[in-house]
């Protein structure tokens, strides 16, 4: 996809200070491409890092290809990048091991996490991936949030667990991968059992 | 009219956009299409399309992806987002997810959590947790019952053969790699029943591998016990700020061997609703603040004044004093001339010189019995930058 194609994340440029007013570009692993500014960028810790390691001029942002992110799709990044885009230059919550950490949900982030399960998941593993501290906090409290007044059959459901009949096939399953034999010794002392022995050997 | 819904994809997807459209949260609409249908959907493909629709797509030909091992779920989470996701969920959240399977008692069970403020309460004829104000579980020895309290409406009630087994049970559930702000012990049960508490308590330490993280400790314990230094001791000394202690335990069982602990180094506060010898009081000037009761000589209280006033971590201070010192005897002590000698409280601002600040202290007193010629002195000293 060329750049002039690329979804482009709406920027309010009236909040980016002039001097800050670079956008790098990136790519999703399905070959999207994002412009993300400057100062967006700052809310990802890794991100930040990678292009300060860089060093690009605003030339160099044009010319050279977009930095790629091998682990994450498209559809995942782009809203990882609104929502860097929309709280471009707040603070970065500072971890100091206090618990709980108290999390509000505001309304934007709300909206934006109004996505399917799925999705969601890949939006928590991508801030992770990406260092993007509020971002991560915000979506973790959305996961536990789901679970409130849940019973556990519910709550299997929604966070796709298996019961314990599932557990224990997948377990019979992944032996009788491993051991092809192993599941016609399990019958074969089950059958010694039925008819009364004491000992399989 | 459920076969239509189950074959018709344009019917089920319609009903999915009417419930979008009704703002039917996502799972109460689930609910109903597996009541409508008769049969158990997938809950990821409902999602998936309800949330399609909730995005603005209105034609009915959505298309739901397949899902593969690769995707994403709770259980692919790095263990450091587990932590976090899981730091959020409540007490009683906990309880329900960890039936949800073995497996996941596991996940649940081995995750940090939180809790602002538990009571433990053990009472000849029940057992009761509180959660931050708003969970109670009782256990009724007597009604054999459990039961569960949110915001003081009973939620569920259950008969149980052995109360007090289950009580321990779940408590070993709950306390394990829990960190707790303030948590209250009221223990006013017979002897057996208290050791096993204890016993309890010390297992989950040992299961947990380290110490109970815990910031404010607060017993009032009604037996004459000595487990009080232990289970101090199975606090964590970084996270233990403040103590507090009352009841009819002996002080002897407390001191001295509190300043032998590794909680003691780092304790800030501590309050002793207790009669504590003086000679045990003084070295309470390491902390920034205490609480005491106890029984002092003119020269005692000077001796005091002399330690507080040199400490570099003392605050403010609290003293009881039964029976010895008159407010007099006090004044004359600090050099502080009283209007007359039937007065009951007086203040007084001693200044520091080679500290700078000062230190004011408030005396008053009060008499409990003019027969007996009994009385209470109260003496509250506090260190001014």
């Amino acid at each position: 996809m060329s750049v002039e194609n690329a979804p482009v994340v709406d920027v309010d440029e009236a909040a980016i200070p002039v001097e800050k007013k670079m956008y790098y570009r990136f790519e999703s692993n399905d070959k999207k491409e994002f412009r993300v500014s400057e100062l967006a960028i700052q809310q990802s810790e890794t991100l930040n890092r990678l292009v300060e390691a860089m060093g690009y001029t605003s030339e160099d942002v044009e010319n050279k290809p977009a930095i790629a992110i091998e682990n994450i799709d498209g559809k995942t990044l782009k809203l990882v990048f609104q929502w860097c885009e929309h709280h471009k230059g707040e603070a970065i919550p500072v971890d100091d091991g206090s618990v709980p950490k108290i999390v509000e949900i505001p309304e934007f982030d709300a909206k934006l996490m109004d996505i399917d399960n799925g999705l969601l998941f890949k939006l928590i593993w991508a801030a992770d991936y990406l260092n993007i501290v509020q971002l991560l906090n915000v979506s973790c409290k959305k996961v536990a949030n789901m679970a409130q007044g849940k019973t556990p059959a519910q709550l299997r459901r929604v966070y796709l667990l298996p019961s314990d009949e599932e557990d224990e096939a997948a377990k019979r399953a992944a032996q009788e991968a491993q051991d092809p034999r192993a599941r016609e010794v399990e019958e074969e002392f089950e059958e010694r059992k039925r008819q009364g022995g004491n000992s399989f050997f | 009219m459920s076969h239509n819904f189950r074959e018709n994809n344009a019917v089920y997807q319609g009903f999915i956009l009417s419930q979008v459209i009704l703002e039917i949260p996502c799972f109460e609409a689930y609910k109903s299409a597996c009541k409508i249908r008769r049969e158990n959907i997938n809950y990821r493909d409902f999602e998936f399309i309800y949330m399609q629709f909730a995005g603005g797509h209105t034609e009915l030909d959505v298309v739901v992806p397949e899902w593969t091992e690769n995707d994403q779920t709770l259980l692919k989470m790095p263990p450091l987002v587990m932590e976090a996701i899981f730091s959020n969920f409540d007490v009683k959240t906990r309880f329900v997810l960890r039936k949800v399977s073995k497996t996941f008692e596991q996940v649940v069970d081995n995750t940090t959590h939180f809790c602002k403020e538990l009571e433990i309460h053990l009472c000849t004829d029940y057992f009761e947790l509180g959660f931050d104000d708003t969970y109670l579980i009782k256990y009724n020895f007597n009604s054999h019952e459990v039961s569960l309290e949110q915001d003081e409406v009973a939620i569920t009630e259950h008969s149980c053969q052995n109360p007090f087994e289950a009580a321990m049970t779940d408590l070993k559930i709950i306390i394990k790699n829990l960190t707790i702000d303030q948590l209250g012990f009221l223990i006013m049960a017979g002897d057996e029943e208290t050791e096993q508490l204890m016993r309890t308590l010390q297992q989950v330490h040992q299961d947990n591998g380290r110490d109970f993280r815990v910031t404010v400790l607060q017993a009032i314990i009604e037996v004459d016990m000595h487990q009080f230094l232990p289970l101090l001791e199975t606090m964590d000394p970084s996270f233990l700020k403040e103590v507090a202690v009352s009841g009819d335990v002996l002080s002897e069982t407390i001191f001295p061997g509190i300043y032998e602990t590794n909680q003691w180094s780092n304790l800030k506060k501590l309050e002793i609703g207790l009669f504590v010898e003086f000679d045990q009081v003084e070295r309470m000037a390491e902390l920034n603040y205490f609480e005491v009761v106890t029984s002092i000589t003119v020269e005692q209280a000077q001796q005091l004044i002399q330690t507080l006033s040199t400490s570099n971590t003392f605050a403010k201070c609290k003293l009881t004093s039964y029976n010895s010192i008159t407010i007099a005897e006090l004044a004359r002590a600090l050099d502080v001339t009283l209007e007359n000698d039937g007065i009951e409280e007086f203040s007084h601002r001693i200044k520091l010189g080679n500290n700078g600040g000062a230190l004011l202290i408030n005396a008053k007193t009060e008499v409990l019995s003019y027969d007996r010629n009994q009385f209470q002195l109260f003496l509250c000293v506090e260190r001014e930058a």
